[in-house]
Formats: C-alpha cells, structure tokens, sequence
C-alpha cells in the first residue's frame, strides 16, 4: 500500500435525478489522516460520503478505495473491505438489543462476530455494556450515537466515514464522542468526518474541506483554518 | 360440537397462518405486497395433485416436489418481475404482482386442468375419535406443520447469520446496506421462504379442501387478511391473525350460518384495524432520531 492514498476521489458528481448535489469533487485522503467536510446544510456532504460509499445510483468521476476503483462494486463488498459508513441520524436497529446491534456491525466480516470485538467495542462505550439488553430505540440520542460508532468499529474500518456524529446532542456528550474519535486516531484509523459544527470539525482533524452548493471551496490543514478566521467568510459569505 | 367447531376452526386457521407468513416475511423484507402469493399455495396443491393423480407418485416425493417447484416459482417471480424494479413504484410492483398472480393460475389451467382434484391426505387411516370430536390425521398434519415451520423460522431470523441479516433488511434497510448486507439476498431468501411456506400450505390443503386452478385469489385473500390482522411484518402476528380468523370463521359458520362466515371475519378485520391499525401483534417501534 506505502503512500497511496486511502481514498482518493477525482471529478466525482453525483446526482438525484437530474438534480446535481456534489460537483466536481476532487478529494485524497492518506493512510492516518482525519479530514473534515465542513458546510452548510445543502451543501452535498452527506451525498459525497454516500457517493463514497455506493448507496446512491448516479455518480459519476472516479473513486478509488485503497488504489482500486469503486465504480460498480457493491456497497456490501466496499464494507467487506473495511469502508465503514456512520450514518447521518445514526440509523441503529431501534427493535434490536444494543447488542444484537453490535454484532450485526461484524456482518461482513469474514469470520463473524468476535467475543473480543464485542467486548471492546463496549469498553470504549461503558453505557452501552450497561445497556446492552435494552432495545435500541430506547437509548438517548447520544447513546444511539455511541452504538452507531461501536457497530461501525465491529466492521474493522479502514476508513471511518462519519456523518454528524454531534448532530442534535448536548455538548456534554458531543464531547464524549470526540473522545473516542481522537482514541481512534490515534490508533491510526483514517477518519472521513463530516461536521455542521466547523469549530467541532476543525479541532478534531488534520484537514478540512470547506464545501458548498456541492463543490470544494477550500480545502486546507485545519490548524490554519483554526487560526485565519477563514471560515465564517467562506462558510457564510461574511 | 363446539370442539369440532374449534378443530376445524384452528385447521383452516393453520392454513391461513401459513399463508399469511409468506405475507409477512416477504411485506418486512422487500416492502412489497405479493399478491401472486396465493397462487403459490394454489401452485402447491395443483402440483401435487397432478403427480399423485396423473404419474400416481407417492404422497411425500409428490408433495417435495410440489414445494420445491413453489420455492422456483417464488424465486423466479422476484429475478425476473420485481427485482429490477425501482423500489419507490409501489403501483408498478402491485400490478406485476397481479399480473404474475393471473399468469401462474392460467398456467394452472392449461397444464394441469380445470378439475377440482383431491390428492390423497398424507397418511392413511380413519380421523381419531377424541371426546365427541372427529380429528382427520390431516389436521394433525397441519397444525404439526404450523409448528414445525414456525419454529424453523424462528430459529433461522434469530439464530443465523442470513436471517439476522434479513431481520436487519427489514427494520431498516439502508442501515443494513452499510452494514454489508445485502437487501437483494435477503429478498431472494425472503420470497423462497415465502414459497416453500405457501407451497406446503396448498399441499397440506389440497386433500381436505381440493385443489382447483381457481382457489389461488381465495387463499391469498384470507392469509393476507390475516397477516393484516396480526400485523403486516411479525410472523408471530401472522399466526394469530390467521388463527383467530380461522377460529371465527368456523364458529360463525357452526352457529349462525356459513353464508356470514366471510362477513363476519372481515367485519372483525375491520373493527380491530380501528382500534390498532398496527394490527395485533404488530409493533409501534420506540424511535428516537
């Protein structure tokens, strides 16, 4: 692998319908890098991880996984290979056990689910083992949360895709999860995070995209971005 | 009286439950409504009728063959109708669900005929006498069936990697595509399921309540009225449903007339959709988003 990069996108577009969401995206990220997507609403983030991870139909440029085309492979097989994507609105299994969910992360693993797996899984969330009987649907918005990012870590990602990980949650919490996104750096998981909240976004990553109406208007380490003040105007126009 | 009335009344409910899972498992997987499943069941009678009768096969090769080519049918109505299908057409899928529905009960009646046909039942020798009630060995063979199907199932969606893939597909569908399942083979799965159930439903029907080309929209009706009755999507549901419709089928007909039995099963259908439109068993899932 040496210094390929993990992801690298060239000229993606991706469409609903004829409506075009995400324009001309050219976009690399290497072997341990968390990059940012930062944006207003509307501004194609969530499409790009789609794109990146299949489930939308139209898209169009070239996407590469680990030095191999994504173009036409499955969403199933992409996860196989270790392409873990966290939901927007962390789509957990709301009729399942906290557990059950857990476990069905490891469904494209060969070999299944992993006692060890689970267990760590659960360690880097301690309220999600006290749970772990409980239906899912009956978790707080931040325990969901939790339980989207332990399914996701059952699947062994090599590249954790992160769509609004602090969407609707009390700092409190969001400052949980940040946590254990920064432990997971520090493992050297390559971490694709999309973020409402720039200054969230810009503390916990080395890079950061600047996105709006569907295109990359910026792109920079989010350190200087952090110190230039550069978003607001980018962001919001000022 | 009232235990036969009962018997037959949880027989034919049997029947309608079986009828009605293949309702379900398909309805919570794939999110379409087949309404050529009862054709399946008619397809499972008629078959096995027609190797017993014409080839004079024995009973349970006879009736093996007649599921496995259900679980064909049902496997071939989803590659070739509805598998390409957009998924948000939801009147596109309807119609070619009707129209795979007429095309099987033509086929019916081209090849194997227009009689009404009674396969022998599964094993020979007079209905038990229990208590003032007459108990035919097919009943036994039914409800025994209900069980031993039901069970299987359960240990399949709860107990198997394919079907905790499927119970996924069907609690939230893109959530399972990102967790590496996929929803296209456990909709594959789902309609050979729905067609190995329905398949054995007709065969166990047929020796009791005949076999005719005709029976497929009859059939579904119920089961699909019973489905709805338990709630669209839990097997569980479907059971009662179709008991509990079987069960007031029977006692209608035993005490008021058989002309009301229809009536009266549908007017209950009615009245506990008013009261939980989310059918019986049917669950309201706890949802924080």
């Amino acid at each position: 692998m040496g210094h390929e990069p993990v992801l690298s996108l060239q000229k993606v577009c991706a469409y609903y319908g004829n409506l075009c969401a995400v324009r001309d995206v050219s976009l690399e990220i290497n072997p341990g890098e968390t990059v940012c997507i930062i944006g207003p609403n509307g501004a194609g983030k969530t499409t790009l991880l789609k794109s990146v991870s299949r489930v939308i139909p139209k898209v169009e440029g070239a996407i590469r996984y680990r030095g191999a085309s994504t173009a036409g492979v499955a969403p199933q097989a992409l996860v196989a290979h270790g392409l873990i994507h966290v939901p927007e609105g962390r789509q957990i299994f709301p009729s399942m056990t906290v557990e059950e969910n857990i476990e069905i992360g490891a469904f494209a693993v060969p070999g299944g689910v992993r006692k060890d797996k689970t267990d760590a899984a659960m360690d880097m969330f301690p309220k999600l083992r006290e749970r772990r009987r409980q239906l899912a649907g009956t978790l707080s918005g931040g325990e969901q949360q939790m339980l989207a990012m332990a399914r996701a870590l059952m699947g062994q990602p090599h590249l954790l895709m992160l769509d609004e990980p602090s969407m609707g949650l009390a700092p409190k919490v969001v400052s949980e999860i940040y946590r254990q996104v920064d432990l997971l750096r520090g493992r050297g998981v390559t971490i694709l995070l999309v973020e409402q909240n720039a200054r969230i976004a810009l503390r916990n990553s080395d890079r950061t995209v600047v996105m709006a109406s569907g295109e990359i208007r910026h792109q920079g380490k989010s350190a200087d971005l952090l110190a230039g003040g550069l978003i607001a105007s980018l962001v919001f126009g000022k | 009286m009232l235990y036969q009335i009962i018997l037959s009344g949880l027989t034919v409910g049997a029947i309608y439950a079986l009828i009605a899972i293949g309702f379900t498992i398909v309805f919570s997987t794939v999110r379409i409504v087949n309404f050529a499943h009862g054709e399946f069941v008619m397809a499972g009678g008629m078959i096995y009728a027609y190797l017993s009768a014409v080839h004079g096969m024995p009973v349970f090769p006879a009736v093996a063959i007649a599921i496995g080519a259900c679980v064909v049918l049902a496997l071939l109505v989803y590659e070739l109708g509805l598998a390409s299908m957009d998924k948000d057409n939801h009147i596109a899928q309807v119609m070619i669900t009707l129209g795979v529905g007429i095309t099987l009960k033509g086929l019916a009646q081209i090849f194997i005929g227009k009689d009404t046909q009674f396969p022998p039942a599964f094993s020979a020798g007079g209905p038990l006498a229990v208590g003032g009630a007459t108990i035919p060995y097919q009943m036994l063979w039914i409800v025994g069936a209900l069980a031993v199907l039901m069970l299987g199932l359960y240990m399949l969606l709860h107990h198997t990697r394919v079907g905790k893939g499927m119970m996924a597909v069907s609690i939230n569908h893109y959530a399972a595509t990102l967790m590496g399942i996929s929803p296209r083979r456990s909709a594959v799965i789902a309609f050979m399921l729905a067609g190995l159930i329905g398949g054995a439903a007709g065969t166990l029907l047929a020796p009791v309540a005949s076999a005719h080309y005709d029976n497929g929209i009859f059939l579904g009706i119920k089961g699909f009225a019973a489905a709805i009755l338990g709630g669209l999507g839990s097997p569980l549901g479907a059971v009662v449903g179709g008991l509990i419709l079987g069960l007031t089928e029977s006692v209608t007909a035993g005490y008021i007339s058989s002309v009301y039995k229809d009536a009266v099963s549908l007017v209950l259908l009615l009245a506990i959709l008013l009261i939980r439109p989310q059918g019986l068993i049917g669950k309201r899932l706890p949802q924080k988003f």
